[in-house]
């Protein structure tokens, strides 16, 4: 599968790498120039690292990522595939003019409206083994005549003694929209005859036409107040999706029959990826892992949770974290509702943020970040209990909003789920079941660090846990709140007793007692095999030396 | 990478390859999957072909056409298991804020997690609960599960293709927006920040995060950092039709310098 994505620049997009920083895992990637393919005349003539990683050309027009597809091929019974070359060609007795390229893209956004054979909109290059430039004419029954909407091209490459593989590049359409109506400022033609077809006067719902999209209404339109319709212009853009279907002949050999292979692949182009080094938190490719492999895991490669939580990262880094959460009176404008707050009230739910506390971007990055770096300190998952189950995505009850990846939508409509995948993924690093290829490096704690010391590195090693904390008051504020200042955390700590749902027998005891870690409520808690920081309690706190339960037992003891 | 094998029978090192010169944005990791209805595909449309013999809506459980002749009675009726597991759930919380959890309607799951378990029964049949609405009766019938990989021309192994069965072209883009600029505005960062941006250019300071909208328009280093939600300060619809080329790309969070020739 290969994406393109458009730009209406004529020159495509160069190769780069994106580069994880080891030494900070929290820290944006890189982009890298890579090696690119240079593309003269139907075939590769050499290879370019440009000197810096460039989206747009002189001009300011966007590049297009025009992909190259290779073909692989295995040789013999369950052999490995491997490229196919001219070379492998030449040893069968057949040459790369035997390959027989065919490339089928449509866009059927007005087909699936209305329903109309003839408003699909299809291109199909035809049979062709050549090394020319093949457009990809998007044509469609109810275009005016001698009308079509470029989808971009094709181009079988061919192979030389330094490139000598069999591929195909795509190269997308510019990004240009059409319509009905000449003279249409938005439109750059006007493709489509409003006498044919019914696009340019669609709405969902309309009878005699297909179950609508959800979410509906997603084409452009203008409402009709009179009728209470949204009703289609008739836009249509230039993406598509399609098959590439490469074959080849194999000639009858000893005596048996001749043989043609046949190779898929599927190309689409979509808007530019804006934020080029930043990976969603759940993309395409977690949902073809799961296609493949299923829901469910039985261990887990230690660097998965933590690339989950980086790509989490990556995305609440981009996001206005207190307009999602539905707070008012920002970005200047008086009713703060398009996001999931406000979107539960489509099912009845009371409109209300769906976290009570600091949500300040900075604050949600801090939390996902420090995730990210105690995991890659060597952490297992400790965060389990707040990812959401693909089941529970209706709990809209406090609770279940404040489910990780928050404030976000699904495919569904309601909030977000991981796959079943990802969170089994997750599941299996919290139970332990983790391929390591080596074990952490734990500092030496310093030989001096008194228990306050140490108290203190426990807390920052255990920032990232703030906000499990949202339910428990601590005075005015949320307990989570005061994880940011270990000063107040230890006051909480020495003044307050024990609350919260999982605190158990030792509710309303002190969770210190000066002197005496045995009767002292948090210790208790803690030793409680039940409770969800038994486990992280019971690991080393990195700079200390000890389990995270001996620094609060030593400190307590300490104290008089 | 031109010299790479791979076992095909290792289905992920095929998935996760990069052809050679490709940039990392051809690749799927770059793609949402959380699709309402998505960017670069609506991804929910692999599933309306999963069972063979009829044909699904993209988002709802509700059997929208009939390829077998022998299924044509289940046309129109709503699919509510798959081997006795419910392919529904229950939409809870409170009408009133800080008030009692209650039940306030059901909703279909998402195709990728409610069939996550048969993507492995390939070629299998599976038990599958409908209902019709008219009747109120629910009717069980076993229905082949479609492969989900191309297996055509891979005797010993499984493709990373989608299967041509499950997809003609076209329709893995065909109820994604038209043009993709429709509600691309409206479409806040709940669905896709990593790569539609939303907040951009931030700076904090004292705890308090200020910084813009990406669609924020003609911003220049003395825009202010106020987030705006506000229509006058933000690229109309009209202004993404004509030149949404203006879009700016985002690196480590602000704005590209683009380097001029």
């Amino acid at each position: 599968m290969a994406i393109a994505r458009i730009g209406s620049s004529d020159q495509p997009m160069d190769n780069y790498d994106l580069q994880d920083f080891k030494e900070d895992p929290t820290a944006y990637r890189e982009l890298i120039p890579a090696e690119t393919l240079v593309v003269e005349d139907g075939r590769i003539t050499g290879l370019e690292t440009p000197s810096s990683v460039r989206f747009r050309d002189g001009q300011g027009r966007i590049r297009p990522v025009a992909p190259f597809l290779e073909v692989w091929a295995a040789f013999e019974d369950e052999g490995s595939l491997e490229p196919l070359t001219a070379q492998h060609l030449e040893d069968l007795g057949l040459s790369p003019s035997d390959m027989r390229w065919r490339v089928r893209t449509a866009n059927l956004k007005a087909f699936r409206r209305t329903g109309r054979d003839g408003d699909k909109v299809e291109a199909d290059s035809g049979p062709f083994s050549d090394h020319q430039n093949h457009d990809l004419r998007g044509e469609c029954v109810n275009f005016k005549d001698g009308k079509s909407i470029p989808f971009g091209s094709v181009q079988y490459l061919e192979p030389n003694d330094e490139f000598p593989e069999i591929r195909l590049r795509f190269v997308p359409g510019p990004g240009k929209v059409y319509g009905p109506a000449a003279g249409d400022p938005n439109t750059v033609d006007d493709v489509y005859d409003a006498s044919r077809g019914t696009w340019d006067n669609h709405f969902d719902g309309q009878p005699g036409t297909p179950t609508s999209t959800v979410p509906g209404n997603i084409y452009t339109g203008r409402f009709n107040s009179q009728t209470g319709r949204y009703v289609s212009v008739g836009y249509l853009d230039d993406a598509c999706d399609g098959i590439v279907e490469v074959s080849l002949d194999l000639p009858a050999e000893d005596g048996g029959q001749a043989e043609t292979l046949t190779a898929l692949a599927r190309i689409s182009s979509g808007p530019p990826d804006f934020a080029p080094d930043s990976l969603h938190v759940r993309n395409l490719a977690d949902e073809l892992e799961q296609m493949a492999l299923g829901p469910e895991v039985e261990d887990v490669e230690a660097s998965r949770p933590q690339e989950i939580v980086r790509h989490a990262l990556d995305t609440v880094r981009l996001m206005e974290t207190r307009v999602m959460n539905g707070n008012q009176n920002v970005g200047g404008v008086g009713n703060n509702s398009n996001n999931m707050a406000g979107q539960d009230q489509g099912y009845g739910r009371a409109f209300e943020p769906i976290f009570n506390m600091n949500v300040d971007p900075s604050a949600v990055r801090n939390f996902h970040a420090n995730t990210v770096q105690a995991l890659a300190d060597g952490s297992n998952a400790w965060f389990l209990d707040i990812v959401r189950q693909f089941r529970e995505v209706g709990d809209l009850s406090n609770a279940g909003r404040h489910k990780m990846p928050a404030m976000m939508r699904g495919s569904d409509g309601l909030h977000l789920a991981l796959t079943r995948r990802q969170r089994a993924q997750i599941q299996a690093s919290a139970e332990g079941r983790v391929i390591r290829d080596e074990e952490p490096d734990q500092p030496e704690p310093p030989a001096d660090a008194s228990p306050e010391d140490d108290l203190r590195r426990l807390i920052q090693h255990f920032q990232s846990r703030a906000p499990l904390h949202a339910g428990i008051p601590s005075g005015a504020e949320p307990l989570s709140s005061r994880f940011a200042d270990p000063d107040q955390l230890i006051q909480h700590l020495l003044n307050q007793p024990a609350q919260g749902a999982l605190s158990g027998a030792v509710r309303g005891q002190p969770l210190v007692v000066p002197g005496d870690p045995a009767n002292s409520a948090i210790v208790r808690i803690l030793r409680n095999p039940g409770h969800p920081m038994n486990a992280p309690f019971s690991r080393p706190v990195p700079g200390t030396g000890r389990t995270g339960l001996e620094v609060i037992e030593r400190w307590i003891a300490s104290l008089s | 990478m031109a010299n790479n094998k791979i076992d095909p029978k290792n289905v992920s090192a095929q998935l996760q390859y990069r052809a050679r010169g490709n940039p990392p944005a051809t690749q799927p990791v770059t793609a949402i999957s959380n699709c309402f209805p998505g960017l670069e595909f609506d991804f929910r449309n692999i599933w309306r072909r999963i069972f063979v013999g009829l044909v699904l809506h993209e988002a709802r459980p509700l059997v929208v056409d009939i390829e077998d002749p022998q299924l044509e009675g289940f046309r129109g009726q709503l699919l509510v298991s798959v081997e006795g597991e419910d392919i529904w759930t229950q939409v809870s919380g409170p009408q009133v804020s800080g008030g009692p959890v209650q039940n306030l309607s059901g909703s279909s799951l998402e195709w990728a997690n409610a069939l996550a378990s048969i993507v492995e029964r390939g070629g299998n049949e599976v038990r599958c609960g409908f209902y019709d609405r008219n009747s109120q009766q629910v009717t069980e019938v076993n229905l082949q599960v479609r492969r989900i990989f191309e297996q055509e021309g891979v005797p010993d192994g499984e493709s990373a293709v989608l299967a041509a069965s499950l997809a003609q072209p076209g329709e893995l883009t065909q109820s994604l927006c038209s043009p993709w600029q429709n509600d691309y505005r409206e479409c806040a960062c709940y669905y896709w920040a990593a790569s539609r941006p939303d907040f951009v250019n931030s700076e904090e300071e004292n705890g308090v995060t200020q910084g813009q909208n990406w669609l924020h328009k003609d911003r220049g280093p003395d825009t202010p950092k106020t987030y705006s939600l506000r229509n006058a300060d933000l690229v109309s619809y009209e202004d993404l039709f004509r030149d949404w080329e203006q879009l700016r790309f985002i690196i480590r969070g602000q704005d590209e310098d683009e380097p001029q020739d």
